[in-house]
C-alpha cells in the first residue's frame, strides 16, 4: 500500500462571483521513502494540492472531489480538529515563504518548542532540550534560540523550519518551493540538509516547484500540472529525456541547460495558462500548443500509459517522439506565437 | 536638468482621489449611509431657520395663557417641549446648524496649524522639528476637556472661544501624522532633484509635498470634526457653552439639570441619538477615507 | 547593553517632556487667573475667609509682593503641596482632592483594564468569527456606541436600569450614612458595589469599543498572513492558532492607540462623575469652577492633567513592549 494515495482530487475556490477549480482529477502517490516533484507554472494548482492533503486550504476553498487516503485512512473526510493527529507528526508542510513563515512577535526558539508540548507533551525544559538539539542538526547556534524571525537571514530561516518540520520524523513531508527567495548556493546546502534529515528519519518528500532543475536533481518521480490536471507522471529520468507531452517538452526547454550552446536564448511557452479552466472544452494546453488538431480542443485526453509507469494525457502521444524533436526547434514554438498574437 | 520645472513625486492628483473616494463608497454601504444621513444633517443645517416650526428660544403658550410645558410629541410639536415650554424640535434643528459649524471650523482651524507644523519640523528638520516637536508634546498632554472648562471659565463663554480653545488643542494629532509623511517623502528622489535645481525651500515644500499629504490632512480634518463636535456638547453639557446658541449639549443639560429625564423622553433622547448619528457618521467616512489614501497604496 | 539602556533614555525623554508641561499648565493658569476681572488677589483669598486664613494666605503667597516673586512662590508652594485654602470649604485644598483622586481611580483604572480586556478577546473573537450574526452585531453595535456622547449614555443606562427598572442606584459612590466605613474598607462593601456597577458598565463599554474596532481590523490582516498557515499546518487547535498567535501579532495598532487614550479617559471620567455625581477629581474640579473656587478648581486641574501625563508616559512605555520589531529596529 502506497503511503499516500491521491485519487481524482478536485478543490475549488469560491470566489464572490463564481467558483473556480483550482485543482481538477488529480491522481497521485507516493510510496513510503521516495521523492515526487509536483511541477508547473504559478497558479497551476500545485500549492492546493499540497494544501489540500494536510487539510489547510484557506476558508473559501474546498475539496469538490475525489479522496486523499493516507496510510488506508480517508483524510478528506476528517474535521480540522480531527486532521491535527495527522498534522505534523505524520505529515509535515514547508511553506513557500520563509520570510513570514514564523510569527514576527514570538522568539524562534519558543515556536519550535511548541511543537514538542504540542504534540509530545513534553514541559518546557524538555522541549528546549530538544529544540536545541535540532538545531546543532541544522549547524544553527543554540543561541540564535532567543532571537526573533527578523533576525535570522533568509537561509537560517528555512534551516530552522526544515528541522522544525522534521522534529517528528513524518512520514510525509510537503515542500512548497522552498528555495524560491534564495540564491542557488544557499539553495543547494538547503537541499543537501534535507537530503540528509530525510535519510535519518526516512520520510517521502513531495517537492511542490516551478523549477525542473530541482525536480531534475532531487526527485524520484515527477507529476507535470498545468491549468489544474496532471498531464505527465512518471520516473524523473524518463519525464525529462522522454517527455511525452508537448507542456513538458516546452518547461524542458524553458529551462537554461550547461550542455546547451552559451549563445541560444531560451525558447519560452507562448501565450498565458487560462484563467478559468473549468470552462474550456477539450485540453487546456491547446490554445498554446504547437501540435494541437481540432480533436485536442474538442475533447479532454485522458491520462494514458506510455511506458510500464509512465503516463501522459495528451491525444497525440503515439507521436511523441517526433513532437519531441520538433520542441527543439524554435521555430515550432515562434509560429504558435505568431498564431497567437494574429488571434489578438 | 537644471530647469525651474521638477520632476514631482507621483502627486495625487484630486480627481483621482475624488474617484476612489467615490467607488469606495459605492462598495461600502456603512459608508453609502454615512454620507446620506451628513447631507440629510448638512441641509438641516442650512436651512434651519427655514425648516424650525417655532423659535427654540420662545416659550410657547396655549390660547389661555398657559405655558405648555413637558407636552410629549404631537402634531404641533413633533418632538413635545421642554420644562420651560419651549419646542423641542426646533432647538434640534438649531443645534444642528452649530454643531455643524463648530465642528468645520475647528476642523479647518486646526488642521492649518496641525498641517503646517507638521511640513515645517518635517521638511527641515534640526534644530526647528525638535522645538516644535517639543511643543507638539505638550500640547498633546493638556486634557482637554478639564483645559477648556478652565480656560472658558476665565475668558468668556462664547462659541468664538469653544473653537478657538479647541482648534488650539487638537493639532498635535495632525501635526504628527503630517510629519511622519513629509519625513519618508524627504528621502524621495523628487526632493533633490527639486533642490538641486535651486527651488526654495518653502517653494519645494508647498508645491511638492504638501499636494501629497493633503489626503491625509483631510482625513484628519474630518476626524477633527467629530472630535469637536463631541468635545462641544460635552462643554456644553457640563455647563459652561454658550447661552446664546442651542446646541445639542446645551439641550441635554437642560434636561439633566431640571431631573425629569426618566419622564420626558422626547427632550433628551433626540439630541443624544443626533450626535451618535452625526459624530458616527463622520468616523466612518474618515476611516474609509483614510483606507482610500493610505500612503502605503499610492507606492504601488 | 543597547536596549535598557535606549529604553531608560527614551523614557526619562518623556518624563523630562512630562515635567514641562506640568510646569507650561501651571505658567499658563497662574497667567490666565490674573487675567480675571477685578482683583487678581480674589483668586487666591476669599473674603469670606476667616482674618487668620486671610493673613497666612497674603504671606505663603507672597500677595503684596511683585508678580515675579508671587510666580517663584506660586511654584515652590505647588511643589510642596501647599494650594490654598478653598473658599468654599474653608479647609485646605490638599485635604480635599487626596480622597477625590481614589475615587476615581477606583472607578476609572478597572474600567480602562475590562475595556482592553474585553475589547482585544473580543476583537479577536469576532474577526475569527467573520461572517457570523455575532460578528455583525457586535461591530455594529461598537461602530454605534463609540459615537454616543458618553454622557447622554450615562443618562439613558441611569433611565432605563434605575429609574424603570429599579436596580441599581442613580448617583452617588455610597449611599449616605449606609456604614461607618472609611478607607479602603468602604470599596469592599456591597453598598459601593451597587453603585459601582453602573457608571463601570457605561465607561467600560466607551472606552472599549475603540480597542474591539481596532483590534477586529488587525485580526482580519493578520489571519490572512503566511505564518498562521504553518499554525495550522503544526497542529494547533484553531484556538490556538488565534488567541495564542494571530491575537499577539495583531496587538500593535493597539498600543499606538494608547497614545490617544489618557486624553479620551479622563475626559470621559469627569463627564461620568458629573452625571452620576461620583465623588471624584473630575467632579471636584468642575462644582468648583462653577462656583469659583479658584484655588480648589487650580489644584483639581492640575491633578488631572499630571493623571493625564502619567497616562501617556505609560501608553509610550507599552508601545515599545508589544512589538519586538519596533524594540529592535
Amino acid at each position: 500500500m502506497a503511503l499516500l494515495e491521491v485519487d481524482r482530487l478536485s478543490v475549488g475556490y469560491r470566489t464572490t462571483e463564481e467558483e473556480i477549480r483550482a485543482a481538477q482529477d488529480v491522481s497521485l502517490t507516493i510510496e513510503p521513502g521516495e521523492t515526487l516533484g509536483l511541477v508547473g507554472e504559478s497558479g497551476c494548482g500545485k500549492s492546493t494540492v499540497g494544501r489540500a492533503i494536510i487539510g489547510i486550504l484557506a476558508k473559501n476553498a474546498a475539496v469538490a472531489g475525489g479522496s486523499i487516503r493516507y496510510k488506508g485512512r480517508e483524510l478528506t473526510a476528517l474535521s480540522f480538529e480531527a486532521m491535527r493527529a495527522v498534522r505534523w507528526k505524520e505529515i509535515a508542510f514547508i511553506p513557500q515563504s520563509a520570510m513570514n513563515a514564523f510569527n514576527p512577535v514570538y522568539r524562534v526558539g519558543r515556536q519550535i518548542d511548541e511543537i514538542f508540548t504540542e504534540h509530545q507533551k513534553l514541559n518546557a525544559r524538555e522541549a528546549r532540550k530538544r529544540t536545541v538539539e535540532l538545531f546543532k542538526k541544522v549547524h544553527i547556534p543554540a543561541s540564535r534560540l532567543d532571537g526573533f524571525p527578523h533576525q535570522f537571514s533568509g537561509g537560517m530561516r528555512q534551516r530552522a523550519l526544515i528541522a522544525m518540520a522534521l522534529a517528528l520524523k513524518p512520514a510525509l513531508l510537503i515542500a512548497d518551493e522552498p528555495t524560491t527567495a534564495l540564491d542557488v548556493a544557499m539553495q543547494d546546502r538547503i537541499f543537501s540538509t534535507l537530503r540528509r534529515l530525510r535519510e535519518e528519519t526516512g520520510s517521502s518528500l513531495l517537492l511542490i516547484t516551478h523549477d525542473m532543475g530541482l525536480v531534475a536533481e532531487n526527485c524520484d518521480r515527477v507529476a507535470v500540472m498545468y491549468a489544474g490536471r496532471i498531464v505527465e507522471q512518471g520516473p524523473t529520468h524518463q519525464v525529462l529525456n522522454a517527455p511525452c507531452h508537448p507542456y513538458t517538452m516546452g518547461l524542458k526547454n524553458a529551462f537554461p541547460s550547461m550542455t546547451k550552446p552559451r549563445d541560444e536564448t531560451l525558447i519560452s511557452i507562448p501565450g498565458s495558462p487560462p484563467t478559468n479552466p473549468t470552462e474550456m472544452v477539450g485540453c487546456s494546453f491547446a490554445p498554446r500548443c504547437p501540435f494541437a488538431e481540432p480533436r485536442c480542443s474538442a475533447q479532454m485526453p485522458a491520462l494514458g500509459a506510455v511506458a510500464r509507469v509512465h503516463f501522459a494525457a495528451c491525444h497525440r502521444v503515439d507521436q511523441a517522439m517526433v513532437m519531441r524533436r520538433r520542441a527543439m526547434e524554435r521555430t515550432a514554438w515562434s509560429e504558435k506565437e505568431d498564431v497567437l498574437s494574429a488571434a489578438q | 536638468m537644471l530647469r525651474e520645472e521638477t520632476p514631482s513625486l507621483p502627486i495625487i492628483k484630486p480627481l483621482d482621489m475624488a474617484a476612489r473616494a467615490v467607488g469606495a463608497a459605492c462598495n461600502r454601504p456603512r459608508v453609502a449611509i454615512s454620507l446620506a444621513i451628513l447631507a440629510a444633517f448638512f441641509l438641516v443645517g442650512i436651512f434651519a431657520n427655514e425648516l424650525a416650526p417655532y423659535d427654540a428660544f420662545v416659550k410657547q403658550y396655549d390660547a389661555n395663557g398657559n405655558l405648555l410645558r413637558l407636552l410629549p410629541p404631537s402634531a404641533d410639536h413633533l418632538l413635545g417641549t421642554t420644562l420651560f415650554g419651549r419646542d423641542v424640535f426646533s432647538q434640534l434643528i438649531l443645534g444642528t446648524r452649530t454643531a455643524l459649524i463648530v465642528g468645520f471650523l475647528t476642523a479647518i482651524a486646526t488642521s492649518v496649524i496641525g498641517v503646517n507644523i507638521g511640513l515645517l519640523a518635517g521638511y527641515f528638520g534640526g534644530k526647528l522639528d525638535g522645538a516644535l516637536m517639543r511643543m507638539t508634546d505638550v500640547v498633546f498632554c493638556v486634557p482637554i476637556l478639564p483645559f477648556s472648562i478652565v480656560a472658558l471659565s476665565i475668558l468668556n463663554r462664547s462659541t468664538w472661544w469653544i473653537i478657538t480653545v479647541m482648534s488650539l488643542l487638537f493639532w498635535p494629532i495632525a501635526a504628527r501624522v503630517i510629519r511622519s509623511q513629509v519625513l519618508s517623502l524627504k528621502e524621495r528622489p523628487f526632493t533633490d532633484a527639486a533642490r538641486m535645481s535651486g527651488a526654495r525651500p518653502l517653494r519645494i515644500i508647498y508645491k511638492h509635498i504638501a499636494p501629497n499629504v493633503l489626503p491625509q490632512a483631510f482625513v484628519h480634518g474630518v476626524f477633527a470634526i467629530a472630535w469637536a463636535i463631541t468635545t462641544e456638547a460635552s462643554i456644553n453639557f457640563l455647563g459652561f457653552g454658550d447661552p446664546n446658541m442651542i446646541s445639542w449639549g446645551t439641550i441635554i443639560y437642560d434636561v439633566f439639570t431640571s431631573m425629569v429625564s426618566y419622564t420626558a423622553w422626547w427632550w433628551f433622547l433626540p439630541p443624544g441619538i443626533c450626535l451618535m448619528l452625526v459624530v458616527g457618521a463622520f468616523y466612518l467616512v474618515a476611516e474609509a477615507y483614510e483606507e482610500v489614501a493610505n500612503p502605503r497604496l499610492q507606492e504601488r | 547593553m543597547g536596549q535598557f539602556q535606549a529604553a531608560l533614555r527614551y523614557m526619562a525623554r518623556r518624563a523630562a517632556v512630562a515635567f514641562a508641561t506640568l510646569f507650561v499648565l501651571a505658567t499658563l493658569l497662574f497667567i490666565l487667573f490674573r487675567l480675571v476681572p477685578g482683583d487678581p488677589t480674589l483668586t487666591v483669598l476669599s473674603p469670606a475667609l476667616s482674618p487668620e486664613n486671610q493673613a497666612e494666605l497674603r504671606q505663603r503667597f507672597g500677595l503684596d509682593q511683585p508678580l515675579i516673586v508671587q510666580y517663584g512662590l506660586y511654584l515652590t508652594n505647588m511643589a510642596t503641596g501647599h494650594f490654598g485654602i478653598s473658599f468654599s470649604r474653608a479647609t485646605p485644598v490638599v485635604a480635599l482632592i487626596g480622597e477625590r483622586v481614589v475615587n476615581t481611580l477606583v472607578l476609572m483604572l478597572p474600567a480602562l483594564i475590562l475595556a482592553y480586556v474585553l475589547g482585544i478577546f473580543g476583537g479577536a473573537l469576532i474577526a475569527w468569527k467573520r461572517g457570523t450574526l455575532l460578528e455583525k452585531s457586535a461591530t455594529l453595535f461598537a461602530i454605534v456606541f463609540r459615537a454616543a456622547p458618553i454622557f447622554w449614555m450615562c443618562i439613558v443606562f441611569i433611565v432605563v436600569f434605575s429609574h424603570w427598572l429599579g436596580l441599581f442606584p442613580e448617583g452617588h459612590m455610597l449611599t449616605p450614612g449606609a456604614s461607618s466605613d472609611s478607607g479602603i474598607s468602604q470599596f469592599l462593601s456591597l453598598d459601593f458595589l451597587r453603585h459601582l456597577v453602573l457608571p463601570l458598565v457605561v465607561m467600560t463599554i466607551y472606552y472599549g469599543c475603540y480597542p474591539l474596532l481596532v483590534m477586529r481590523t488587525s485580526m482580519l490582516e493578520v489571519l490572512h498572513d503566511d505564518f498562521i498557515e504553518l499554525c495550522k499546518a503544526k497542529g494547533l487547535s484553531e484556538r490556538d492558532v488565534v488567541f495564542r498567535h494571530a491575537l499577539r501579532a495583531s496587538l500593535l495598532p493597539i498600543t499606538s492607540s494608547v497614545a490617544l487614550l489618557a486624553a479620551y479617559a479622563v475626559a470621559g471620567s469627569v463627564l461620568v462623575e458629573a452625571v452620576f455625581s461620583w465623588p471624584g477629581i473630575g467632579l471636584l474640579m468642575v462644582s468648583a469652577v462653577l462656583d469659583s473656587d479658584y484655588p480648589v478648581a487650580q489644584a483639581a486641574f492640575l491633578l488631572i492633567a499630571v493623571l493625564t501625563v502619567m497616562g501617556n508616559l505609560i501608553a509610550d512605555l507599552l508601545y515599545g513592549l508589544v512589538d519586538p520589531r519596533i524594540r529592535y529596529s
